[in-house]
């Protein structure tokens, strides 16, 4: 390692509050870049599924009326 | 005959499910070698990389600085690329990594001014100044937030897609304006590090962390837009039997 202890590679003789501050909002804004796809998949399968529910309780209910027609 | 069978491949490439079944199995290796790239390159550059003669250990920002900025560079042409395929061929997915290339691009942009601006203050004393490649890479930052805004601006998917990958177009003219505007005016930024012509100007001690560092940012940006590309897929295509298939089957293991 250049620096001779933790303090020292934290400190960066005075430069450290740039260096660190640099790196730490650039992982937080690629850890978004992660995220948040990840985020927006889990979404569309929870309104995918939803939408297949709803096609299967429409089936349902016009199967229902035909037969309710049939025998009255 | 033989021509159909040549251009087989250039459709199945297009094609938003075989994206999405071959992403699937790619993602775990892609995600494990930009790991081990950008963690390699942070704690070399960082903790091992000596500093500079000049500028001491605040030119340590150069290895996020950098490498953002050149795949923020790269990540336009991918997305006017992108844009160009989908009005020329009208395929499906060209659209939708356009659009998923613009966020990243725009969040790559964005790192790029940021610690840019965080390295001015303690090298020219400033943390922002109206020059030509700080000014060239602001507006590629607007290129970025309008081709994300345009999608908003029409009622029909296909509209918006033409109007963003039109814009996409014609931004691609600012890229050449940010590589050469360090060396066509005076400015207060530095030139080039690396050039794709004579050595670069950088210790190999310095340069090798650099080097890491873009190609995990490389990895990053393709990781990146396969994620939002999948979203994106699974958003326009809810309609498709094969997406219908997927849902069902993945609750069946539930």
């Amino acid at each position: 390692m250049y620096f001779e202890s933790i303090q020292q590679l934290i400190y960066m003789d005075g430069h450290g509050v740039y260096v660190w501050s640099a790196f730490c909002i650039s992982i937080v804004v690629m850890v978004g870049l992660i995220v948040k796809p990840l985020y927006q998949k889990k979404q569309e399968l929870k309104n995918i599924r939803l939408h297949i529910r709803l096609q299967e309780v429409n089936r349902e209910a016009i199967r229902q009326e035909d037969s309710n027609a049939s025998n009255p | 005959m033989n021509l159909n069978l040549q251009w087989t491949w250039f459709h199945r490439l297009g094609s938003p499910r075989w994206f999405y079944q071959k992403t699937q199995r790619w993602l775990p290796w892609l995600s494990l070698v930009m790991s081990v790239l950008l963690v390699t390159g942070l704690v070399w550059g960082l903790a091992f990389a000596p500093p500079d003669a000049k500028q001491g250990n605040s030119f340590r920002i150069i290895y996020v600085h950098v490498p953002a900025s050149v795949v923020a560079l790269a990540g336009y042409y991918i997305m006017a690329i992108a844009g160009a395929v989908g009005l020329i061929w009208r395929i499906k997915l060209a659209y939708m990594l356009m659009r998923s290339a613009a966020p990243i691009g725009a969040a790559l942009t964005f790192i790029a001014l940021v610690t840019g601006a965080i390295w001015g203050k303690p090298t020219w004393g400033a943390y922002w100044e109206w020059d030509a490649r700080i000014t060239s890479m602001l507006i590629l930052l607007f290129l970025y937030l309008g081709v994300m805004a345009l999608r908003h601006t029409y009622s029909s998917n296909e509209a918006a897609d033409k109007a963003s990958a039109i814009l996409g177009l014609v931004g691609m003219v600012n890229v050449p304006i940010i590589y050469k505007s360090v060396d066509w005016w005076q400015t207060l930024h530095q030139p080039a590090t690396i050039k794709f012509t004579g050595a670069p100007s950088m210790h190999p001690d310095m340069f090798m962390p650099l080097v890491v560092m873009i190609l995990g940012f490389y990895l990053f940006y393709t990781v990146s837009l396969i994620l939002f590309a999948r979203a994106e897929i699974l958003r326009r295509e809810y309609r498709a039997s094969w997406v219908k298939q997927l849902v069902t089957d993945n609750s069946a293991e539930k």
